[in-house]
This record gives C-alpha cells, sequence and structure tokens, in this order.
C-alpha cells in the first residue's frame, strides 16, 4: 500500500506539473504579477484609511475560513480500485492515512501566507500582530487537520456520528476565527485545538479500517479531479475531460431556439449540450459576470474597449470544446448529412451566444451611466464575437477535423 | 437494397485486419456474421458503416459508395453498435426526435412506429429520462428502437443479444423479421449460433479477416463436408481449422 500510493503519487505530481507548466505560461504569469501588485498595492491603501466598523472581523473571518474549506482530501483513488482492491480494503488505510497527510501540506502553505496576509490587518484592529499571528496560523492549521480527518472518516460507514460534518466544522471555525479577532487569536488556537484533539482521541478507539465505503471515495476523488480539470481547461486542453450532465429542466424553455426540423440535428443537440453539460453554461455566465463587473469598474475607455474583446475571445475560445464533443458518439458520423452541416450549426450558437455576451457586457457601464464606455463595448463586442465565429471559427474547426 | 463489399482489404492504420474480403448482402435478407472474437466482425461493420476507410476495394449500397453520394449511402443505413452509445444531455424522447432530423424523418409518421416498440420494450413512461443511465439493456432496447425507427434499408446490428433479457431478444427478432417481411435486410453480427440458424436466411463465416465461407446452412454442410451438421458444428469445424493450420 505505501509503496502503491507513493507510484501514484509520483505519478500525480508529474500530471499536475504537466498542467501548471500550462497555466503558468509566459502571459499568465505577466498578468498575475500586474495582479498581484495591484492587489497589494490596493490592499496597503485601505489599511492606511481604514475604519474598524462590525462587519469587518466577520468578513475577515469569512475569507479565512473560505480558505479554510479549499483543500480537498485528495486519496488518488481510481475507479477501479473498488473491484481490484476490495480484498485490501483494511489495508489500503494506510494509503488513505498517507493522502490525508499529503493533502495537508498544500492547504498549510495556503493558510499561513493568508495569515500572514491578516499581519498587517490585526494591528488595525488592535490584536498585539506577533503572538497574533502566530497563534491564528497554528488555529488554522488544527482546524484543516480537523477538516481532514473528517473527509477521510466520512468514508468510513458509522464512525462518525450524522451531526459531525465539514459545515458544522466551518461554521465552527468561522465563529471562533472572528470572536478571535475581537480578543485574540489564540482563543481560535484553544477551539481549534480542542476540536482536533478530541476527534483524535474518539478515533483511536473507534476507527474501523475494512469499513471503507469505496464507492463514495471513488465518487469524491473523481469530483475533486473533475474540479481540477475543469480549472486547468480554462487555460489548455485536457484531453478525456469528462464533465457531467445535469437535467436543468427549468432551461427548457430556451429549447425552442433551435426549431425541431427534418437536417437540423446538429443545432438542437449543441443548444442542449450547451445548456446541459456541466462545463459550458457555468463557465459561460462566470465569465459574464466578471467581465461585466470589471468592465464597469475600469476607469480607460481603451481599456474598457480592451477588456471587452478579451472576454468575448475567452469566452468564445471556451466554448470550442463543444464543437468536438461528440467526436466518440458514432451516430454523428452516420447521419446523412454533409459534414459541414455540424460547422454551420456551431457557427451559428457560437455567434449567438458571443452577440449576447457582447451586449450583457454593456449592461455594467450603462448603469453606472457611462453611455460611450457602454457603446464602445457593445460595439467592439459585436464586431469581435462575428470575427471570432464567421472568420476564426471556420478555420479552425476544418483544422480540427 | 444490394450491399456489396467487393475485395476490401482494411484494418487500423497500416496494418491489415480484412484480407480480401467480398460478400453481398441481398434485399429483403437476414445476413449472420459469425467468427471468433478477432476474426474482424466489428471491423467489418465500421468499415460499412463508413467510421473506417477500405485500403482497397470497394463498398456499395445499391451502386453508391461513400465517396460518390454519401448522404444516399448514409441514409440507407442503421446501426446498433455492440456497446450503447448515448448522448448524456439528451433524454429519450430527444435521441429519437434528434434522429427523426438527422434522418429527415416526418414525425407524424415515425412517432406512432416508435412508440409501438418503446411500448413493446417497456421504455415507454421513461420517455423524459436521461437514458445515459440506464442499465445496458434498457441502452441497447434505446439503440434498437432508434435504428429501427429510421425504416433504413439496411440495419446493421453489432451482437445484439448480449445484455437484453430473454423477452427482449424475442422481441428484437421480432422487429428483425419484420423488416424482412417489409423488404428491408438486416446485416447482425453474433456468437448466439443457434438463434442466428433459426432466423438468418445465409451466413458469412469470417476467419483471420477473410471470408471463409458463405450461404446458407446447407450450403455450409457441403462446403465443410459436414451433412446433418447444425452451425455449431460447422462453426467448430472451422475453429479447428484455424487450431490445425
Amino acid at each position: 500500500m505505501r509503496e502503491l500510493w507513493t507510484r501514484r503519487l509520483r505519478r500525480h505530481q508529474k500530471a499536475q506539473f504537466r498542467y501548471l507548466k500550462l497555466v503558468f505560461n509566459d502571459h499568465f504569469v505577466l498578468a498575475l504579477i500586474i495582479l498581484a501588485g495591484t492587489l497589494m498595492y490596493g490592499y496597503s491603501q485601505t489599511l492606511q484609511t481604514l475604519v474598524v466598523s462590525w462587519w469587518l472581523r466577520p468578513l475577515v473571518g469569512l475569507v479565512l475560513v473560505a480558505l479554510l474549506a479549499l483543500g480537498q482530501l485528495a486519496t488518488l483513488v481510481e475507479p477501479a480500485d473498488a473491484t481490484f482492491l476490495l480484498p485490501q480494503t483494511g489495508a489500503f488505510a494506510a494509503a488513505m492515512l498517507r493522502a490525508r497527510r499529503y493533502s495537508l501540506l498544500l492547504p498549510g502553505a495556503v493558510l499561513a501566507l493568508a495569515a500572514l496576509a491578516v499581519m498587517p490587518l490585526l494591528r488595525v484592529l488592535g490584536v498585539p500582530a506577533g503572538s497574533g499571528t502566530l497563534t491564528l496560523i497554528v488555529a488554522l492549521w488544527a482546524f484543516k487537520d480537523t477538516d481532514e480527518w473528517l473527509q477521510l472518516l466520512g468514508h468510513y460507514q458509522r464512525i462518525l456520528p450524522r451531526w459531525a460534518t465539514r459545515g458544522l466544522l466551518l461554521v465552527l471555525a468561522w465563529g471562533a476565527v472572528t470572536v478571535g479577532l475581537w480578543v485574540h487569536p489564540a482563543l481560535a488556537m484553544l477551539v481549534a485545538l480542542a476540536a482536533d484533539l478530541a476527534l483524535r482521541w474518539r478515533l483511536s478507539s473507534r476507527f474501523a479500517p475494512a469499513t471503507l465505503d469505496w464507492l463514495s471515495v471513488v465518487a469524491a476523488e473523481e469530483k475533486r479531479m473533475g474540479r481540477l480539470y475543469r480549472f486547468y481547461n480554462l487555460f489548455t486542453d485536457v484531453p478525456g475531460l469528462a464533465g457531467g450532465v445535469r437535467r436543468r429542466k427549468w432551461l427548457d424553455v430556451l429549447l425552442p431556439l433551435a426549431p425541431k426540423r427534418a437536417g437540423q440535428p446538429w443545432a438542437n443537440l449543441f443548444l442542449r449540450g450547451f445548456l446541459r453539460r456541466t462545463e459550458f453554461l457555468g463557465l459561460y455566465l462566470r465569465l459574464a459576470v466578471i467581465g461585466t463587473v470589471v468592465i464597469a469598474l475600469v476607469q480607460p475607455l481603451w481599456l474598457a474597449a480592451l477588456l471587452a474583446a478579451l472576454f468575448v475571445y475567452l469566452v468564445g475560445f471556451q466554448l470550442l470544446p463543444l464543437a468536438l464533443a461528440y467526436g466518440e458518439v458514432v451516430f454523428t458520423h452516420l447521419w446523412p448529412l454533409p459534414d459541414q452541416a455540424r460547422v454551420r450549426a456551431f457557427i451559428a450558437l457560437t455567434r449567438g451566444l458571443l452577440l449576447v455576451l457582447a451586449v450583457g457586457l454593456s449592461v455594467g457601464a450603462l448603469l453606472r451611466g457611462r453611455w460611450l464606455v457602454a457603446g464602445v463595448v457593445l460595439g467592439v463586442g459585436i464586431a469581435f464575437g462575428l470575427a471570432f465565429a464567421q472568420w476564426y471559427l471556420p478555420r479552425r474547426l476544418a483544422k480540427a477535423a | 437494397m444490394t450491399l456489396r463489399v467487393n475485395d476490401v482489404t482494411g484494418g487500423y492504420g497500416s496494418l491489415p485486419v480484412l484480407k480480401h474480403l467480398s460478400f453481398t448482402v441481398p434485399d429483403g435478407a437476414i445476413i449472420g456474421l459469425i467468427g471468433l472474437n478477432g476474426a474482424g466482425k466489428s471491423t467489418t461493420i465500421k468499415h460499412i458503416i463508413g467510421l473506417l476507410t477500405p485500403q482497397a476495394g470497394s463498398i456499395e449500397i445499391d451502386g453508391a459508395t461513400l465517396a460518390t453520394d454519401p448522404d444516399a449511402y448514409r441514409q440507407a443505413i442503421a446501426y446498433v453498435p455492440e456497446t450503447p452509445v448515448l448522448y448524456q444531455e439528451l433524454t429519450l424522447r430527444e435521441h429519437l426526435e434528434l434522429t427523426m432530423m438527422a434522418y429527415g424523418l416526418d414525425p407524424e409518421a415515425t412517432w406512432p412506429l416508435a412508440d409501438a416498440m418503446l411500448e413493446r420494450f417497456r421504455l415507454g413512461n421513461k420517455l423524459e429520462w436521461f437514458p445515459a443511465n440506464f442499465s445496458k439493456g434498457m441502452k441497447q432496447k434505446v439503440m434498437i428502437v432508434a435504428a429501427f425507427m429510421t425504416q433504413a434499408k439496411l440495419t446493421i446490428i453489432d451482437e445484439p443479444f448480449t445484455g437484453l433479457d430473454p423477452l427482449a431478444v424475442h422481441d428484437l427478432l421480432d422487429l428483425v423479421t419484420a423488416a424482412r417481411a417489409a423488404g428491408r435486410s438486416v446485416l447482425m453480427s453474433t456468437h448466439i449460433l443457434a438463434t442466428a440458424e433459426q432466423y438468418a436466411d445465409s451466413f458469412v463465416l469470417l476467419k483471420d479477416g477473410q471470408v471463409r465461407a458463405s450461404g446458407d446452412v446447407a450450403s455450409l454442410r457441403d462446403q465443410f463436408a459436414l451433412p446433418d451438421a447444425s452451425l455449431d458444428d460447422v462453426y467448430l469445424a472451422m475453429t479447428k481449422e484455424a487450431a490445425d493450420a
């Protein structure tokens, strides 16, 4: 089991490094540095003029707890394990425990950095910065340790009482950190250590490694990797990314957009794929909202125009995988339709979505009463969307076919 | 309708799996494609439906090939794959609607056919479900309904009986014989020899990517010099040859 884990971990890390290299390419790193610089500058400016109001402490607590919730238990379990390792279920606990320890590393670093970032804020809040930061780090680590235990034990049957959930732990952490920011983070540390030690003490007598629920581990790990790959997929093509599907019956009102006419299966298929696959609609809406907000906030006109073009391009690019999503379903090859039917239907869908996006992007500026910016964003968005759909897509899809 | 496979050589990449394969599926006939695992049954089917392109030779349906008239060629074929493949994001109803759109079928005329088949396969109350979550046998039924609904001149079924319950096997055979009665043809690959012998009009026996023998059971008996033999005996005789060779 120990060897199995190290072998898997090595393979996993190799794959992750490959993707991270693609994610952190030169342009992205440059953008990231600029973004981080602006953020830090803004943070230091805000600190100087900050008035401590009642919501500040709960808000900082919420941010820290959100970071606490980020790291998931990485078991690296594969679906076939549920069959092949079934007789080894008890021994597999060794791999699970290693997985838990490994899963602490990255969140631990992130939480420590977050606590360090809060350090100047502590001074503003009237908490001793040095001891406050130190105890805050320990508190967050102890909460994370408890959290990873809860996640691990959740996969074993009947070990945890029903009320011992991650949600409860996060609420507890939020309360403790908020109070800690009022008095002293040492208080949060005491709560966290108490929870952690209580859990570990209970555990030592009740842990039964043979009750591992394989299906639940496999499902959780698939979900985690899916999320990770969807993130990578924002920057690069991830082969074999299997997205899920939701029925989303309430979206059926949009289906008449693709009329059910003979010879039109592609338009129907693409529209349903866009609305029901988990990887497209959410992404489209997220990018649209972010774009609208950012465009509403930036000052210079040229920057707003540039951002409009950028977001239209980004969204258009993210839709591309849908064009090839049905290559594995033989029927799409058997249909008595010319190959151009697929390309035409996809261009029509992309064009429609990008034009709607262009309108959406200009709404933020419009609400702020900046007519010129809204007009320019709309114009640039429409022009760029049309160019993307009518000029770029046919060439790109011809190359991919 | 006549499907003509002429001297086809082909396979995956440069390695030929099929070697100089020739056979014919005439109008209104049920043809069984028989052979060991790896003999080339699925590869043959993939060439016919156009997922693979022959390296040499030609495949034509009523004179049309995929190169000369792809739309007419594809319009003539319906296909039930060995492993059901379905769209994750479409309901059962939408799968059938999509097939109608793709084949240019008139929904008014086709739905009664589809409904009758859905009833027969006990899927009538599942039209709004995602078939991607069905059991294997139920998925297979969805594929069968979609294929037979098109009333294509040639229906190709790859290993149709695995995963179906006995009642569904019976219903499928009814559909197949009804298609033959209506003048349409069915080409099916299978390992269930007893059923094949009972229902198919003639057989194509594949061995190592070549046609070892073809014809109805009587003619196969002659070719293997095995009077009174069943298809099972003929099949075993053929595999013996493979072992001796």
